[in-house]
Order: structure tokens, then sequence, then C-alpha cells
């Protein structure tokens, strides 16, 4: 099972640690954009249950190699072991 | 020996078809996508597997892609222990409609780094760096990474208005490297070559073949379009 971080939880992290990022939600995904990077496939969470939903650690952990995001930053905010 | 073939569907948006060949015991079964799941876990305990996987997506999204997955060879006894990883090439390819077009992707020497983590197994893109995907074992790992890679595509065909846009699109999106994931995939590489990972079964390819994407206009579609050309190595 893999481990999960709330939706809420990565938003705080990139509104501290990636500040001017910009996301938008497509079909299946959040994409989010910073350092001239994006990142296409953060999930929605299932369906009909979007709010604050649970997302899986690898996509966060995807998410900020891409991006460039300093990792000292993001461990303030979450833990993705 | 062929041994099992089934059909399973959810709705209107996928339906897929599985042959299993195996010279172990092995049942066709039918149902849902978990019925679905629950074979290729059963197919892993196949001492000599072989397993051919078309699924077929069309729905809402217009995206018309099937997929011949080949099962890897990828067990997860060749991951053994956590931290362990595999570097990979893949090649896809998909065929879709944008606005006012159908288009074939081709997609060569993509790179991703299939790796045993704590909370199961990733497949992280380094080429394309912007996407992942987790599966219980390494197959269902690769899976769901094409199937996001298709489902991207697809995001991008609803993005943008023309085919140049499309393709300009297609483009960045595929030469973004993961800078933070590709030294893991180099020594990834290195380890291949020094012998100390070794994936019984998968074939290799050198590490620096020529990575490329290419959006084409289908002037017309044929049945053999149905197919797409999926496979992966590892990179040596």
């Amino acid at each position: 099972m893999a481990s999960v971080v709330k939706l809420n939880d990565v938003w705080a992290m990139l509104n501290n640690c990636a500040a001017g990022h910009l996301r938008k939600q497509s079909r299946e995904y959040w994409i989010v954009t910073y350092n001239k990077k994006t990142y296409r496939s953060l999930p929605l969470g299932p369906h009909g249950h979007r709010h604050n939903p649970e997302i899986e650690s690898g996509h966060v952990r995807s998410l900020v190699r891409q991006l460039g995001i300093s990792s000292e930053c993001v461990e303030i905010y979450l833990d993705l072991s | 020996m062929l041994v099992g073939t089934g059909l399973c569907g959810s709705g209107l948006t996928a339906c897929c078809r599985v042959a299993i060949k195996s010279d172990g015991p092995c049942q066709a079964r039918e149902g849902s996508a978990q019925v679905l799941r629950r074979l290729f876990f059963d197919a892993l305990d196949i001492p000599a597997r072989e397993a051919n996987i078309l699924t077929l997506g069309l729905g809402q999204s217009h995206l018309l892609a099937w997929s011949n997955f080949k099962m890897s060879n990828i067990a997860s006894e060749d991951l053994p222990s956590v931290g362990s990883r595999i570097p990979l090439l893949f090649t896809y390819r998909d065929t879709l409609f944008g606005n006012g077009f159908v288009v074939e992707v081709r997609a060569r020497n993509g790179r991703a780094l299939c790796a045993r983590e704590p909370d199961g197994f990733w497949m992280y893109g380094v080429n394309p760096g912007g996407m992942a995907a987790v599966g219980e074992n390494p197959d269902s790992a690769h899976a769901a990474f094409r199937r996001t890679f298709s489902n991207i595509l697809v995001d991008l065909a609803f993005e943008t208005p023309s085919l140049e846009a499309f393709r300009g699109a297609v483009q960045k999106f595929f030469d973004e490297t993961n800078d933070g994931y590709e030294p893991e995939w180099l020594e990834a590489v290195q380890a291949v070559r020094d012998h100390k990972i070794t994936a019984v079964g998968i074939p290799q390819a050198p590490a620096d073949s020529p990575r490329a994407i290419a959006v084409t206009i289908k002037q017309v579609v044929r049945v053999e379009d149905n197919r797409a050309d999926l496979e992966a190595r590892m990179a040596a």
C-alpha cells in the first residue's frame, strides 16, 4: 500500500517551498508548473472524494525532483518516506 | 501453451482482452478490473510466463489507443530490496484525436526508473520527467505508467488549439528531464553494466539509444493502428 499525503498539505508545501508556482486541473490530474518545469500526473483523487484527497507520496517525490524544489523545505511540511 | 483468454470491461470507457501463455497452471478468468489485476498477480507466480495484455480506451476523451503490453519479465524478485532500481527505455505509440486532426504519437527510448520503494513499485519518468505511476509489482507499475502517458497526451490535445501547438507541447513534455531522478537512472545503468543488476528476460539496449518523439498526421487509419508499439528494455 502506497503511503499517502493530504492534497492540502501538498499545496501548503508548494505555497511555501515553490512560491510563484502555477497549478491547474486537467481531466484526471493536477498540473503543477514551477522553475519552467511541469509535473503533469498529480492525481485529483478518487471520484467523489476530491475534498482534500490523499495523494500517493511517490507522486510528490517525483514532483519535488522534477520541479527542483528544496528537499529541506519539503521535509518541513511533508513526510514522504 | 495458451491456457486462458478473457474479456472484461467497465462501462463505456474501457475494455480489455487478456491472453496468458504459461507452462504452469492458470485459469481463464472474466470479470472486472479487479479480477484482471488479480490475474496479473497470478501470472507473476507462473514459472515461465508470457502474457500479452491488450487494452482499448475509447471514452469522452476521444482517446483511441491500443496498447500491446508484453509483460516485461520484471518480476518482484528482480527488485529484491527496497531501494532497488532498474533503468528502463520505453517505446510507445498512441493514436488520438486533436482539434481537427488525427495523429499518431510515437515515442522512442523514453527513460524511466523502476524503483522498489517502501510504499510499492514506482515508475518515475526521467524523459518525460513530469510523470510517475505506482503499482503493487513492476508490471502493474509499468501498465499504470503507460496509461498515464496516454492520458497526458490527451490532456495536451485538449490544451492546444492546433496541430502545431500540440506538436510543440508534446515535444516539450517529452524533452523535460527530471533532473532529480536522472542521476539515479545513470547510476542504475552503471550497475547494469557492472552486472550488479540482473533482470532475467528483459532485453537490453544501449543507454544512449536515440530518444525522440514524433507527431504525425494520420491520413489513413488502418486496423494495424489498433496495435501500439510498446516495449520496455533495460538500459545498459
